[in-house]
């Protein structure tokens, strides 16, 4: 032990093991009580048929994988999974990714004022709140309600088509909303990776006469790929968590809008059936987890 | 195989710097040509605009029998080596060969066949499927060189492709240069700001200030008569001595002293006139006693250079260095007489700055003679 270390083996920081856990203590306590107990409780009563209100809400009962079975073979989980998996891919996998790539890769020509205002639009539409850029969507979007036709501003624009958005079109309306919404996070991201590329390597691909598409491809995407899939990762579980949509549509018209999330609020919430809820959520968890060790499996592989 | 001729090119960035400005210069076929000078003068600017990589604002420049200035740069058929080497650290070095190549659309056979030709005539036989980041610096330049050649280029940019080695590899991958040139004999232009790549290296180079060309020759011609005081105290690994005198009769008088009329000045100046007399350090000689014309000086202190050594020297019109034999070294505070050598010092106009006499060595020592 060296001298003037109080207790246990010194670290490379000449911390003793009891220093550490000293300062550990305090950030694993509160990990504990609001991020792993949750977690646990949450897992646990998605073994139970607890309910928020009625008989099963004093007498809870223990039914196994019951809720999971109900999932399962249920029919609206797998379908509100579908429209998930849909929904991410269009708007996050394609559209937030590619979009932001493109946009990325224009305005790393740009200078001057035109290129800090149009960043700056995109950065606005990421970080106004949720429920406010909700606002405004469905403002933009509102279709005709009764005599009042051509309510929305899109459609006061457009002009006499006279076209409900939100009931006629909520898919695409919310992929459109979440690519305007998210966009602005890949061509940050994206915009760093591109800086970091040596001029030199874009130079050379330049001079031995590669097309536009060619050093994109040949250059910046291997060179970005690290960027590229960190990017893909966050944006999937962004979205595939995301909670706006039921700002949006509620979840409707029907149920082609009910994405995972929305559809364990319904259950837990609005009709009451925690136990079910609670399962739901251990199932988004695990398809989570699913995604970040697939995504983090193709980063760790050596290209 | 390509002779490059470049006319009135100007070149302004978009923050109001002129890197370039009316640059006019012809690199014949073959030709290694180096373009030399401090940082800022526009050296690499000249570089990418041959490539393509800048566009200029006014001026011509043809490649072989192509104008090339509004061309991008793939189809200009040359080939650019960085300082960086910019190797792609995701490609072998087969496929960092092959890769304009590719851009070529070579099939894969036949690509993977020439990189591994070239990479073994470049030395890199063993090495063929490494990554760059598995090669040290001589390796991953050769390899930048090899991309270079496989290309096969009508010509050959470097951008200071040596200074990313230490000493001892860059003395090695020069001569390797040299070489290679010599078997290629491919249209080669070699941006550096170390003067002794370009003297070592080029056929002919140029000195750049300031976005103009102040020197084109041999590096003989440089070294031995820089055509302007810039190149004048730019070229010479000690800097050449540069005394501000005015011609008296047959001498040039510097403060109380003399020294004798340059050779190759005389009869080409007015009595009075003022002018800037240059002597290399090491073609000037120190005598304890005052010989003929020789300006008075004082011993400030000795370096030792290995095989020789440089005096620093005070007199009265200002400093003065003198490289002597190792034999000989005066001792600090000693009083001697600085002994120029009318055969290689050499007279400037004051005003202008420009040499008197021919600006060639060779047409120097013509005109000496026939005197």
């Amino acid at each position: 032990m060296p001298p003037g270390v109080p207790g246990g083996a010194a670290s490379a920081a000449g911390l003793s093991r009891r220093w550490a856990v000293g300062f550990l203590t305090p950030a694993m306590l509160l990990i504990g009580v609001f991020l792993a107990f949750p977690a646990i409780w949450t897992i646990y009563l998605g073994l139970t048929d607890f309910r928020l209100l009625g008989p099963q809400a004093l007498h809870t009962k223990f039914v196994g994988l019951g809720n999971y079975q109900q999932a399962l073979t249920g029919g609206d989980f797998l379908h509100s999974l579908y429209i998930t998996v849909v929904y991410v891919l269009l708007s996050a996998v394609i559209g937030q990714c590619v979009f932001g790539f493109t946009l990325a890769w224009v305005f790393r020509q740009w200078k001057g004022p035109l290129r800090r205002v149009m960043e700056s639009l995109i950065i606005v539409a990421w970080i106004v709140p949720g429920s406010v850029v909700a606002f405004l969507w469905l403002a933009y979007l509102q279709g005709n309600i009764g005599p009042l036709t051509e309510t929305g501003t899109l459609n006061t624009i457009l002009g006499g088509i006279g076209l409900n958005w939100w009931l006629q079109l909520p898919m695409l309306s919310i992929v459109i909303f979440n690519i305007w919404r998210g966009t602005a996070f890949s061509m940050l991201l994206f915009g760093a990776a591109i800086q970091a590329i040596p001029p030199s390597y874009i130079e050379t691909a330049r001079v031995a006469g590669a097309s536009g598409w060619q050093l994109i491809r040949d250059v910046v995407i291997p060179r970005s790929r690290g960027h590229i899939l960190t990017n893909l990762l966050l944006i999937s579980l962004w979205t595939f968590n995301d909670f706006t949509p039921f700002l949006l549509t509620g979840g409707g018209p029907g149920n082609q809008t009910q994405f995972l999330p929305v559809y364990v609020y319904q259950q837990a919430f609005q009709q009451g059936a925690l136990g079910y809820g609670a399962a739901l959520s251990t199932l988004v968890l695990l398809i989570n987890l699913l995604i970040a060790l697939a995504y983090m499996r193709i980063l760790k592989e050596r290209r | 195989m390509a002779a490059i001729t470049i006319s009135q090119l100007t070149k302004v960035f978009a923050n109001g710097v002129r890197a370039l400005r009316d640059v006019d210069l012809t690199i014949a076929d073959g030709e290694f040509f180096a373009l030399l000078g401090p940082s800022g003068c526009g050296k690499t600017t000249l570089l990418r605009t041959i490539a393509g990589l800048e566009a200029p604002n006014a001026g011509r420049i043809v490649i072989g029998e192509r104008d090339v200035t509004r061309m991008p740069p793939g189809p200009r058929k040359v080939a650019m080596v960085f300082q960086d080497y910019a190797l792609y650290p995701h490609m072998d070095v087969t496929d960092n060969i092959a890769y304009p190549l590719k851009i070529q659309r070579v099939g894969r056979a036949a690509r993977r066949q020439r990189a591994l030709e070239t990479g073994s005539h470049l030395g890199l036989a063993g090495m063929m499927d490494r990554r760059p980041a598995q090669l040290s610096g001589g390796q991953q330049q050769r390899v930048a060189l090899a991309r270079a050649v496989a290309s096969h280029p009508q010509v050959f940019l470097f951008d200071e492709p040596l200074s990313n080695l230490d000493a001892r590899l860059r003395m090695e991958a020069r001569t390797f240069l040299k070489r290679l040139h010599a078997d290629l004999r491919i249209t080669t232009v070699y941006v550096t700001h170390d003067q002794s790549e370009a003297l070592a290296l080029a056929d002919r180079m140029a000195v750049m200030d300031g976005g103009v060309i102040r020197q084109v020759g041999s590096p003989v011609e440089v070294f031995q008569r820089p055509a302007n005081l810039f190149v004048a105290s730019f070229i010479g690994s000690t800097p050449m001595n540069l005394l501000d005198a005015r011609v008296d009769g047959g001498l040039v008088r510097v403060g109380p002293d003399a020294a004798s009329i340059p050779e190759s000045a005389r009869g080409l100046v007015q009595e009075g006139e003022p002018v800037v007399l240059g002597v290399r350090p090491e073609y000037a000689e120190l005598h304890p006693q005052r010989v003929a014309e020789s300006i008075a000086a004082r011993v400030v202190i000795t370096e030792h250079l290995g095989t020789a050594f440089l005096v620093d020297l005070e007199t009265a019109a200002g400093p003065v260095q003198v490289v002597v034999s190792e034999e000989s070294p005066p001792d600090t505070g000693d009083d001697v007489f600085v002994l120029t050598n009318p055969q290689r010092s050499l007279l400037y106009r004051r005003d202008t700055g420009e040499l008197i006499g021919p600006a060639s060595s060779l047409a120097g020592l013509a005109t000496a003679a026939a005197r």
